[in-house]
């Protein structure tokens, strides 16, 4: 009886020696070996074993075997002749079914297990505590979404547009000072470095900080721009998102979930703009002190800055 | 022929050192065996590589934000718009050298290389997403999936203004190289599909467009939105053209590469995510996703394709992959001649 019962639970399936797989049917495992490791690289045919691939490399392409494909590390080579599960060496063989069998085991035990585990109440949650649940996930989804908010008490309508814009400005200009501040927010320097700004490239002519050591310069040279990011308003990303499209709602990078199986579906922002509004993609700015490298620059930074006021 | 025939071994070759977080951009030189890369971390890393494909850093240097894109040239400049650029091309037209920059402040600018003011700027009619030029036509893609076409004889006004053969957003625009002949791009969008173009109006029959980069989902696990048949669909972060043979090699949000030949319109030869060793999609119950091909690029001999694996966010910030999957990485695939030569008629 308890014999019976063990073959029930396991039955060892035919195998593939050269990749450790199982099937279904020894048909499908003729197949597959032909297919996948019996296949001449150099022609379309396939054969039945591996001496077979051998003798035909010899004979028709007069060249010696490649290794054999897709197989596992140790496996490629020609010296066992293996059809289907006839050929398989005996050890091989004996250490596959300790495996096989030890992992059945572990799982009628895992499966009885799960017959022991306590069973769920299936009784109807009353009304009273579902609403005190959404209230707690509705609080914790905003203080998410708008932590500044959450902080300085402001509130902005719900549609996420700042209340006092002068009419004609286009609402989210990138870089567009936030329009309030919360307290203890760093003063808006605006996002958009100014147009004539130079971030700081290494002195022309061979000085660039090696990585990991000085080998002298290809003598193409590149004029690689990082952009100078303008998403920088201390606000969770206010103007920019509004400047991305993403029609009202609170804002912060939020990304759409996959629709009819396309990964981004959304059209309106591509898969940087949203990752560029991320904390710590954004460019922090120097200070006024750090940036007066000739006064051309600064004054018209100054200038920069000034429209944004 | 040049002396440095890439001799690798069978595998793949990773690169030394990658980027700590994820590539924008890779792009050979068109003259040596040297990689730049543009990282998100802001800095921009050169690399050299020898023809047994062993790879050393060579230089680093930083920015003060993201690098979202690189091209090379001859020399430095500096450009600057009021929002990121997302775009930089450099030409050679007519003997002198420009480079065109494009960003999300839906402008366009033409830079000399000496002077630090641009030569000029068109207005795009949105954000510009996606740029390529030859030395005789310029292509961007806008976010409203337009595409703005000019020609370089005559930069400053818009030769013409297509909508993309794409429904959805455009992620990467390509020319074609010299070889093909005739000035078309090839445009890929976020949803699985690249459309061959034709610049010119004459030409526009040749159009077409194709789909790639889906993986189906199996039967068992089709739920409402989803009907039989449906696939989940990737978009096509790079497309790369060969040089000299006019073929070209699509990367995508799953981790594969295809190669193409658009003139025969006909599959070249597809390296599954699974091949590629980065995951396995066909992987039942739960597939596997690989880390999406952010870019490519063929080296100036056509021997090497370097194609740059890392996060491209196309699954927002919850598909950032833990610190420790060191998910960024740089290969370098030996390219075999059946992989990228044209079909014979």
């Amino acid at each position: 009886m308890g014999k019976k019962k063990r073959t029930q639970v396991f039955v060892l399936k035919p195998w593939c020696w050269y990749c450790e797989r199982e099937f279904e049917d020894e048909k499908v495992l003729l197949q597959h070996q032909k297919s996948k490791h019996f296949k001449c690289q150099l022609c379309p045919r396939k054969l039945n074993t591996a001496g077979g691939l051998m003798v035909h490399s010899q004979q028709v392409h007069k060249s010696e075997p490649e290794p054999l494909t897709n197989t596992l590390p140790g496996r490629d080579g020609y010296d066992i002749e293996i059809f289907g599960m006839e050929g398989v060496p005996t050890n091989a063989l004996a250490e596959w079914k300790a495996r096989k069998e030890q992992e059945a085991g572990v799982a009628a035990l895992a499966a009885a297990a799960q017959g022991k585990r306590p069973r769920h109440a299936y009784t109807v949650i009353p009304e009273a505590d579902l609403m005190a649940a959404l209230e707690q996930h509705k609080a914790l989804m905003a203080m998410r979404k708008n932590p500044q908010l959450a902080g300085s008490g402001a509130m902005f309508p719900p549609n996420g547009v700042p209340p006092f814009l002068p009419p004609g400005v286009r609402p989210g200009f990138p870089g567009m000072p936030p329009p309030t501040l919360p307290p203890g927010a760093v003063p808006p320097f605006p996002g958009a470095p100014p147009p004539n700004f130079r971030p700081p490239f290494p002195p022309p002519g061979g000085a660039m900080p090696p990585f990991p050591a000085q080998n002298g310069l290809p003598p193409a040279t590149m004029a690689a721009r990082g952009p100078p990011p303008a998403f920088v308003a201390p606000h969770a990303g206010q103007a920019p998102a509004q400047a991305l499209g993403s029609s009202g709602g609170p804002v912060t990078a939020e990304v759409m979930p996959p629709r009819d199986g396309v990964f981004w579906p959304d059209n309106d922002a591509c898969p940087a703009e949203k990752r560029a509004l991320e904390p710590r993609y954004r460019y922090t700015s120097p200070g006024p002190e750090d940036t007066s490298e000739d006064t051309a620059t600064t004054g018209q930074k100054r200038k920069a800055a000034a429209d944004f006021l | 022929m040049m002396g440095s025939a890439f001799r690798p071994v069978q595998k793949d070759i990773e690169l030394v050192q990658p980027p700590s977080d994820s590539v924008s951009k890779i792009s050979f030189s068109p003259v040596q065996d040297i990689l730049a890369v543009g990282s998100w971390d802001n800095n921009v890393r050169l690399y050299n590589i020898n023809n047994t494909g062993q790879s050393e850093p060579k230089a680093m240097y930083s920015h003060e934000g993201p690098v979202l894109d690189l091209a090379w040239t001859k020399a430095q400049q500096v450009a600057a718009h009021d929002a990121p650029i997302k775009c930089v091309e450099y030409v050679e037209t007519n003997g002198t050298p420009v480079l065109i920059t494009a960003g999300w402040d839906k402008k366009m600018k033409y830079w000399d290389l000496r002077s630090p003011q641009p030569i000029g700027q068109v207005d795009l009619s949105e954000r510009a997403y996606a740029m390529d030029a030859t030395d005789k036509i310029c292509v961007v893609g806008t976010a409203d999936r337009q595409i703005h076409i000019y020609d370089l004889a005559n930069p400053f006004t818009k030769y013409r203004q297509v909508e993309s053969p794409l429904k959805w957003q455009t992620r990467v625009i390509s020319c074609f190289p010299a070889s093909v002949g005739g000035d078309g791009y090839a445009v890929g969008s976020i949803e699985g599909r690249v459309g061959i173009q034709y610049a010119h109006q004459a030409d526009e029959k040749k159009n077409f467009s194709f789909k790639c980069h889906r993986v189906d989902i199996p039967a068992s696990q089709i739920a409402p939105p989803a009907q039989s048949g449906s696939q989940n669909v990737f978009p096509i972060n790079s497309i790369t053209f060969h040089k000299t043979q006019g073929t070209f090699c699509t990367g995508g949000g799953d981790g594969s590469l295809t190669f193409w030949d658009g003139m025969a319109r006909t599959k070249l030869k597809a390296f599954s995510a699974k091949e590629l060793g980065n995951g396995d999609p066909d992987n039942r119950p739960n597939p596997i996703w690989g880390t999406p091909i952010v870019s490519a690029s063929f080296n100036h001999t056509n021997e090497i394709l370097a194609y740059a694996m890392s996060y491209d966010w196309s699954k927002g910030h919850g598909g950032v992959p833990p610190a420790s999957a060191n998910a960024t990485k740089i290969m370098l695939h030996p390219v075999k001649p059946d992989e990228v030569n044209r079909k014979k008629k």
